[in-house]
This record gives structure tokens, sequence and C-alpha cells, in this order.
């Protein structure tokens, strides 16, 4: 334990001195994580009890409708607060330690160097007044990694491993002289400048083109497969996710859904909600033609007690309203926050 | 190239404004009824006299005549002498009046104004950008929103308001500082410091309370956003993260905060200096404007123009300077 557990560990060490890579402890655990946002005098809870964990090299996936409560459970691993948010109860376990416990000053060791950030919109991600090259080498020495000329040599080295083309020229730019491709690569190089053990992408290709997003894929995937790091993946795009993730996890109204790992959710989604995600993902082949496309849109100012998708979901019965849906595994690692899930299953069988 | 042709259009628009300044001024004065002579002279002067003295001024002559003798001196540098102002050494000489020059006028008049506006700044900026930055960073504690209440207090009362009320304080009742600031009179720097507090004082306090709630407002916005979280999220120190991210892109509304202040002070100062019978180029304004003499007028004028014109110009530069998407296009 002494010694591996400040450094990050490539994949497959994390077994050294301790459990099993993935049937020992994970890397993250959250439970029954609740976070509230100040609504005028009132505090609203945006995320609640959601509770999931990330192993060790694992890649997890975090799908959901603008508005669910992705980013917010996102921030919650650098136990961050946005203005106006609070965490109303709940655990956020990193490596053994329960982060949400911990003081602003006492998590700047673990933000960027054990836990690092790739934000949703590269245009507004780095600061406008500081070169790009500076902004990764204030980060390394932040973290003492290295200083001077060699955080330099470094930066250039990661703006080249990030395919930032003459990557010793772009160091020396503003940001608003970069394309926004560039300036996501120029974030991801931040992001792994420290090795971090966990990479947390929020929606990381969402503001950018078609093309550019497919290649920044191609980067994450190589860069994930190279350090056999763990990441959590925000996205409400389901096609990125199964591209990219180990497991996926679905979010609606701010609670878990359902969870399961990529291809049994793809193959077999049980949450009617998950069904009409996946529907709605456009595909060449239309094996999924017959399944209800998602009506309507989240209202989160007209949720009722029970189930929050009650009110759009085509499957909705009276107690839907009134019964609050707990995760409940109904198949090894599948769990499914639905008590009409084995009926619709038996329903899509024949 | 763009910025240096920006910077050329800036400086030819300054120029055609300073003119059109001029041109309103004289007419504006014009139309006021009366002239120096009658002024200067009084009711009871003899029509002999007046007519003497307007021949002695030019003052029969048209009016564009009179404007276009003026401008073109002005321009070389040739700002004319005062119509009612003499020379105090030829007071015996008996071949007529030769007046002071506008120049000698204004100079130590111009030198005690911005001696003013210079003390108001030097306590103006640091106390602005401090409050500014510690009501914004500590926006949920209790000491710093009573600090924005008083300073939208300083917002709300009018300068001269809070003149008066410092000199009945201060001045009257306390005797800390003289009523008067007959800086000209002063025997030692530290007696013209003792005299300029009062106003100096006043002219910041005036100021302090705009730009605090503009270095609030901007600073706000930026520690809210995107970078700043990003930066905190990187793991750097809070202090790094306020001084290297939040504040230089926070500046450019502070700035201009600042030359709307500067601008203020053009008319400002004026006031203040009247509570105060602070002799810079405010009173002056007001003592020629009093006796119709022109030629000091438009001077004191073109000069509080300028400053106004000037600082819009080197807000815009010192703008791009900050900002590196103006500065390389």
């Amino acid at each position: 334990m002494a010694a591996g557990t400040m450094t990050p560990a490539p994949a497959g060490d994390a077994a050294t001195g301790g459990p099993a890579a993935n049937g020992g402890e994970p890397l993250v655990r959250v439970d029954d994580l609740t976070v509230d946002y100040r609504n005028d005098d009132q505090w609203v809870s945006v995320v609640k009890d959601v509770s999931f964990s990330i192993g060790r090299g694992e890649t997890l996936g975090l799908a959901g409708e603008s508005g669910c409560g992705k980013t917010t459970t996102a921030l919650a691993m650098f136990g961050y607060n946005k203005a106006g948010s609070r965490v109303a109860g709940g655990r956020v376990t990193f490596d053994g330690r329960d982060l949400l416990g911990l003081s602003d000053r006492q998590m700047q060791p673990i933000r960027g160097a054990r836990i690092s950030l790739v934000p949703q919109n590269p245009a507004s991600t780095l600061t406008p007044s500081m070169k790009v090259g500076r902004q990764v080498v204030e980060t390394l020495e932040g973290h003492g990694v290295s200083s001077g000329g060699d955080a330099m040599d470094r930066t250039v080295e990661l703006f080249g491993q990030v395919g930032l083309p003459e990557p010793a020229e772009i160091a020396r730019r503003y940001p608003h002289q970069l394309s926004g491709g560039q300036q996501q690569r120029v974030v991801i190089a931040i992001a792994i400048a420290c090795r971090p053990d966990l990479i947390v992408l929020d929606e990381p290709t969402t503001a950018l083109d078609v093309t550019t997003q497919a290649r920044l894929l191609d980067l994450l995937t190589h860069i994930k497969d190279e350090s056999g790091m763990s990441a959590l993946y925000v996205s409400h795009n389901l096609g990125v996710l199964e591209q990219i993730c180990d497991r996926v996890a679905v979010m609606y109204a701010g609670e878990l859904i359902e969870i399961a790992p990529t291809a049994e959710l793809f193959n077999r989604p049980r949450h009617p909600y998950t069904r009409g995600l996946i529907a709605a993902v456009p595909r060449v082949e239309a094996e999924h033609a017959g399944t209800e496309k998602l009506r309507g849109l989240l209202r989160r100012d007209d949720l009722p007690d029970g189930c929050g998708f009650a009110p759009r979901c085509p499957y909705s019965r009276p107690q839907c309203f009134t019964d609050p849906q707990r995760l409940d595994e109904i198949e090894p690692s599948h769990e499914v926050a639905c008590w009409r899930a084995p009926d619709l299953e038996a329903e899509a069988a024949p | 190239m763009h910025f240096v042709r920006v910077t050329g259009q800036r400086t030819a628009l300054a120029v055609v404004a300073l003119f059109a300044v001029s041109l309103i001024t004289f007419w504006a004065v014009e139309l006021l009824p009366g002239d120096a002579a009658t002024r200067m002279l009084g009711r009871e002067a003899t029509p002999e006299r007046v007519a003497s003295f307007r021949e002695q001024m030019n003052l029969n002559a048209p009016a564009v005549e009179r404007y276009t003798t003026w401008i073109t001196g002005f321009v070389q540098g040739d700002w004319g002498e005062s119509l009612v102002q003499a020379r105090p050494k030829t007071e015996g000489a008996p071949a007529g009046r030769i007046n002071r020059s506008v120049t000698d006028i204004i100079a130590p008049r111009l030198t005690n104004t911005l001696e003013l506006a210079a003390f108001a700044l030097v306590m103006y900026v640091p106390l602005s950008l401090a409050i500014g930055i510690v009501t914004a960073v500590y926006r949920d504690r209790t000491f710093a929103a009573g600090l924005s209440t008083l300073v939208i207090l300083g917002c709300a009362v009018p300068d001269f308001v809070i003149a008066i009320f410092l000199l009945v304080i201060f001045a009257v009742a306390l005797e800390w500082f003289p009523p008067l600031s007959l800086v000209d009179q002063a025997e030692s720097f530290g007696a013209q410091l003792r005299m300029m507090t009062l106003p100096a004082v006043t002219l910041t306090a005036a100021m302090t309370g705009f730009a605090v709630r503009q270095m609030q407002a901007s600073l706000l916005s930026v520690l809210n956003s995107d970078y700043v979280q990003f930066a905190t999220l990187k793991g750097l120190p809070r202090r790094r993260v306020l001084l290297l991210h939040a504040l230089p892109n926070a500046l450019g509304p502070a700035l201009r905060a600042t030359v709307i202040n500067v601008v203020w002070l053009v008319g400002g100062v004026v006031l203040v200096e009247v509570v105060f019978t602070y002799p810079g180029i405010g009173l002056l304004l007001l003592d020629a404007l009093r006796l119709l003499d022109t030629p000091v007028i438009l001077a004191s004028t073109m000069i509080l123009a300028s400053v106004y014109v000037l600082c819009n110009l080197g807000a815009d530069l010192v703008a791009a300077a900050l900002n590196p998407r103006l500065r390389t296009g």
C-alpha cells in the first residue's frame, strides 16, 4: 500500500499489495450521493441517491438528457460544488479516502494530479489571457511533477502525444489562436499531464464538429489503452458511449435508472427510458425500429413522487406515479430501477 | 496593421471631436447676453469706455472673424490673451492694456487641478481594486455585504453633498483641515497636502463606488467562468487562480470604469473646486464664464475636452494591450 498509492499505477499494477484488480476495491465508489441547488429560497435535489463505482482501468459511461444531473455528478468527483449548490448527502470514496469530507486545500493535490477533468466547451475552458503552454506548465509545476525548462519540454512532448502539429509553436499561442479541436487537445494534454488515476470526461466532444469528434474519440481511446487509467465518460450521446465504455449508467431526473456492461445494455436495455434513448440513436441498420421513441421532455418542475420517468413512459401504471423506484439487480451486474422491467422483457421477447 | 489602422482612425475622430467642441463653445458664449466689456466695466461705465475697450479687444469684429483668428492661433500654440486679466507689471504703463496670455493664466491652475486629480486617483485605484476584489471573493461573508452597502451609499450620494458633509465635520467642527483650499498660499508641501485632502477625499468617494461595482461585477462573472473552474480543478492554489486566471480577465471592464471616472473627474472637479475654493482649472473656468472671457473659456474647455477624448483613446489602446484577442487580431 505504502509507496504504490501515491504514484499512479498502470493497469494491472493495482493488484500489487492490494486486492485483485477487478474483483477487489474499486478506484471510485459513489454512495447515495445527493446534490442540491438553490432555487430562490429552496434547495432542490438535482442529483438524488446516486451510487456507482468505477474499477481500476475501467471506463464508466454516464448517459442522460441535458439537465439530468450528469455534470453535477461528474464535478462531485472533485469534491467541487458550483456556486449555489451543496452536497446534501452521500460519499465519494476515491482510493479509500472520502473526498467530500476534504477541504479545498486538502483536495488541491488530488485535483488535476490524481483526478483530472476534460470539460465540455474547449472555447471557454482555457484562460484567455495565458499562453496555452504555460497553462500546462503551471499544472506540472503546481503538482511538483516537473519545473522550469523540464516542464516546458514535457509540455511540448504532451502536445505531440495528443496529436497537436508543431507542438513547440502551439505552446506559445493563446487559446483564441487555436481551433476548437486544438483547444480540446490542449485541455486533454493538461488532463493527462500528471498521469492521473481517473479522468473525468464531461461531454468532451459535444461542442466539436463530427470529424473532429471522431479523431478525438480515437485519441481518447488510445490514451486510455496506453495509460490504463480509469475514466468517467459523461455524454448524452449513447453512440459515443457504446464505442468507448466498459459499462454504462443511465441517469434520469437526477437518479440512476439503469446500469449494465455496455454490450448488455445495448442488446437488452431493460428500462423504458434506456430503450427510448437507444432507439433515438441514429443507425444504419434499423434493429430497434419497433421500439417506442422518447416522448416529450424532461420537466424538473413536474416530477411525480414515484418514478420520475412515469409521465413520459409508454408502459406506466398508476403505481409508477406513487412508488419510488430503486436500482435492483435483475441479473448479475445489470441493475434497473423499474418494477415493470420483467414484464417488459416478456413483452418484448415474442 | 489592423491595430495601427484603428489607432489612426480613432485619432482622426478625436481631432474632429475637439474641433466641434471649440465651435460649440465659441457660439454658446456668443449667444450669452453682453460681452467682456460690459461684464468687466460694469453698469456705471460710460459708453466711450465700453467702446474703447471693445476697440482694444477687437470685440467689434464679426464673430466668424474672431473665431477664425482664435482657432488659427490655437492650432499653432498661440492661445491668445485674456480679455480681462491685466499683466501685473505693466499696470502703470500708458500705452494701453497689455493683457496676460491665456497660457500664463492656465498653466498654474492646470497644475493645481492635475495635482488634485492625481491625489484622488492615487487613493482611488488601490481602494476600488481592493474593495472590488474583496467583496467579490468573499461575497458570502457578512463583512463583504456591509462593505457593498457602503459602496452603494457612496454611489448614491451626490459629490457636492459629500463635499459639504466633509467640510462641516472635518473643517468646521473638528478643524482638522482648512475649509478653504488656497493651495497657492500654502507655506509647505505638508500644508498643501492638508489643503488638498478634503477635496481629494470627496472625489475619491464619488468615484470609488462606481468602480467597485464594475470591478465586483466583472470579477464575479470571471470567477464563475469555465476557465476559473478548470484552473481550480487543475489543483492550482487559490491565490494563483485568482491572480493569474481571474484578475487579468476581470480588469478590462474595471479599466473602462476608471476611464469613465476620469472623464467624470473633468466635470466633478469643477464642482469640488468651487465648494472648497480650490484654485484649479474648474474655478478658473467658472470665473472666466462670469466675465465672458472667451479665450480663457475656450482654452479651459479645450483642455477638459482633450482629457475626455484622450482618456477614451488611451483606454481603448490599453484594453487592446491587455487582451491578446485584440492585440494579435
